[in-house]
């Protein structure tokens, strides 16, 4: 099959030009660096391959090294390319396209982003510059697909060529007018340049393609007007004051926005599985179908779903900041802050991917130079609070903080915010160990991309915030929906017989008249017994073996937690009720007090904020690293932290 | 003129470059070699960063790798 890729600089419209023509869903950003892998898609039997931005074939960090490779194998097999530049940055975009030209690969440039060049009123001759390089030149818009069909057309009928070198590249050696092209067999060798003769390559080009643009451009200066309004808004998001606090309000805002643009579609859900189970329980009877479905699925599988609003909010709140461009500025203004830790701005779009999910945060990390960081946010990023945690969170605090309706700025979202704070507090001294634990001397330069501000595409949020939240409840829904059956099977069944059950009943309920015969069964059920045989180790941390069954289970995923208490709490009650009531309604018979209390809850906030409860996690750190080695010391320290922590908690509060 | 007396707004062509082979390569990939010209934009002290617009894009430079840049006011 014909493979085609996708080049060009970060944030030059590659992934949403990849999205139009492949009909999948990479990641899209408004930063560099969105990409780093190699993505593919089939279009009407080609492969077209999106890969990660590159700079310059100068190549600096791991995801670049990728796209290298890619080229020169390309190369020497004469694979095509389309090469992706964007409009308001035709000089910088050239600059690399001339390089790739060198190459003598075969080639369509696509001149990205019309709609900016539209908005300041810059045309493009494009019918000269055709004529200059020799090559298809397609202006369109990877944001509204306008000028894809022209694409597409191309390359269907493979209107691929090979460019006129755009400006020859010092290496080549002339023959009267043949000319050798050494620069390929130059960019192979070397991973830096070592003579004055690339410094002196790369001023021609820039010579030669400045003066190519003020051929084809009218207006060259007009795409000014819209650096200006992005410059406008950094004097006041970068300002030492305002900057911080706009940094904090917009932080503060998207926590609270989770708890009370939610709490509505959340009730709605909560009615529905009731609905559900009240309804189940009348059609199909009393059988042990009916029981698995309505003690076992219903309340494990409403349990985690009922958060899908808080985690779509949250979804897309981070989208919003990431196509604004917002988020390179707060990597400006958390980089000298930063550096005290041994990071660099660099590392901020890693950590706070991570408040999405910790395996794309992870990979992420690639776009990060120096490789003695790159491992520190390797290592500590899962202690960033992702998306699974945000049900636990969710449900203990709202114990903790049971007051509703105190408008848009409550209690329950600050609780949520200090949740965020101790993850990013803890991934901070994590980073800062491991940079001083590490031998390895390495150093780096620090160079930022400030894009311009953008509208975001609100399709492209959307259909990104509902991607995310899909593959959450798929995700989740899966490992959720197996451990609900298992659980209900073990915590419905008993090794005992109903007549020793029926007897310890009557004995305890001598002690404890407000038992339930319900709870009891469970006591002796397989679950009770597995819960009781491992409550020793979690009883210093204030849980019982209820608990203890919730956090085993979640070890495959965090967010099984609420959904395993569910289904264990719906086998114990004899009445259909919300989770949080149910969990609030428990009491510890051992004190008679309640078993959710304040240090019980801080204690299991900790254990969840520390805790590596994602096996999904600890894959890709092995396959970043290369080694079980680096994950293997993660889970071992963060379980020491998360048990440490709970156990001081615990017993401080 | 030396980077430091390079004031906001102003535009200037680089004319040197001191620092290292790897700093160079850096600064390259970044668009930024011999007879660049840059503007410099807004760029607050505490963050110990320079901003620039080179070409049609900005970005922002270490404030310490910026001083080893010389530069022509134009």
């Amino acid at each position: 099959m014909e493979k085609i890729a996708l080049i060009g600089k970060p944030n030059s419209g590659k992934s949403s030009l990849f999205n139009l023509l492949t009909g999948l869903n990479q990641k899209i950003a408004n930063y560099s660096g969105a990409t780093v892998e190699r993505k593919s898609g089939i279009v009407k039997g080609k492969e077209i391959i999106d890969l990660p931005g590159i700079r310059s074939l100068r190549t600096i960090t791991a995801d670049e090294e990728i796209t290298k490779s890619t080229l020169l194998d390309y190369t020497q097999l004469g694979r095509p390319v389309v090469f992706v530049l964007n409009g308001m940055q035709l000089e910088d975009g050239l600059l690399l396209f001339s390089e790739i030209a060198d190459l003598q690969i075969p080639c369509i440039l696509v001149i990205n982003f019309k709609d900016d060049l539209d908005k300041v009123g810059i045309r493009l001759d494009l019918v000269k510059m055709r004529k200059m390089i020799a090559c298809p030149v397609i202006l369109m818009n990877s944001r509204d697909g306008s000028g894809l069909s022209d694409l597409q057309n191309a390359i269907e009928s493979n209107s691929f060529s090979i460019p006129n070198a755009v400006c020859r590249s010092l290496y080549d050696q002339w023959d009267g007018d043949q000319v050798e092209n050494k620069y390929t067999e130059r960019i192979a060798s070397f991973a830096i340049c070592e003579t004055q003769i690339d410094q002196d390559d790369h001023f021609k080009r820039q010579k030669t393609i400045s003066s190519l643009v003020r051929t084809v451009r009218t207006r060259s200066e007009l795409n000014e007007d819209i650096l200006n309004k992005s410059k406008r808004w950094d004097k006041f998001l970068l300002h030492p004051f305002f900057g911080l606090l706009s940094f904090l309000f917009t932080i503060w805002i998207i926590f609270q926005s989770v708890f009370y643009l939610s709490s509505i579609p959340m009730d709605w859900i909560d009615q529905f599985f009731l609905f559900l189970s009240e309804t189940s329980r009348v059609k199909l009877g009393e059988s042990w179908l009916s029981n698995l479905i309505v003690d076992g699925v219903i309340p494990g599988l409403g349990g985690v779903l009922i958060f899908i609003p808080q985690i779509a909010i949250l979804f897309f709140l981070l989208g919003f900041l990431e196509h604004s461009g917002y988020l390179s500025r707060i990597s400006f203004i958390s980089h000298r802050f930063l550096k005290i830790f041994g990071l660099s701005g660099q590392s901020v779009i890693p950590m706070m991917s991570s408040w999405a999910c910790a395996i794309p945060a992870i990979m992420s990390t690639r776009v990060i130079s120096n490789p003695k960081e790159r491992m520190a946010v390797i290592m500590a990023s899962p202690l960033m609070t992702c998306s699974a945690r945000l049900p636990v969170y969710t449900i203990l605090i709202s114990l903790l903080h049971p007051e509703e309706g105190s408008g848009f700025f409550n209690s329950q979202g600050l609780m949520l915010m200090l949740m965020y704070l101790i993850g990013v507090v803890a991934t901070l001294v994590v980073a800062w160990i491991v940079n001083k634990r590490s031998q390895e001397q390495s150093s780096s330069y620090w160079s930022l991309e400030l894009p311009i501000y953008r509208i975001p595409n609100w399709r492209n949020v959307f259909y990104n915030t509902y991607q995310k939240t899909k593959s959450f409840v798929i995700d989740a829904g899966k490992v959720i929906f197996v451990v609900s059956i298992v659980l209900w099977f073990l915590a419905s069944h008993s090794p005992k017989d109903q007549q020793f059950i029926t007897e310890k009943y009557d004995q305890i309920k001598i002690e404890n008249p407000d038992i339930s015969k319900e709870a009891i069964d469970l006591e002796y059920s397989y679950a009770g017994y597995l819960g009781k045989a491992f409550e020793p180790i979690i009883e210093p941390l204030g849980y019982d073996w209820k608990m203890g069954i919730a956090i085993i289970s979640s070890f495959a995923a965090r967010e099984v937690f609420v959904g395993s208490l569910a289904t264990i709490y719906s086998i114990g009650s004899e009445e259909d009720d919300l989770i949080k009531n149910k969990m609030a309604k428990e009491i510890n018979f051992k004190t008679g007090e309640k078993r959710y209390n304040r240090a019980t809850i801080w204690s299991l906030l900790i254990f969840y904020a520390f805790a590596l409860q994602c096996m999904s996690t600890l894959a890709i750190v092995k396959r970043e690293t290369g080694s079980w080695k680096y994950p293997m010391i993660q889970f071992i320290l963060m379980f020491v932290m998360a048990y440490l922590g709970a156990f001081g908690m615990y017993h401080l509060m | 003129m030396k980077a430091s007396d390079f004031k906001e707004g102003e535009r200037a062509i680089v004319i040197a470059i001191s620092g290292s082979i790897e700093f160079k390569n850096f600064l390259l990939a970044n668009g930024i070699s011999l007879g660049s010209i840059i503007k410099k934009n807004y760029s607050p002290k505490y963050a110990k960063q320079i901003n620039l617009t080179v070409g049609s894009k900005m970005m922002a430079l270490a404030k310490e790798e910026f001083l080893k840049l010389e530069l022509a006011s134009i």
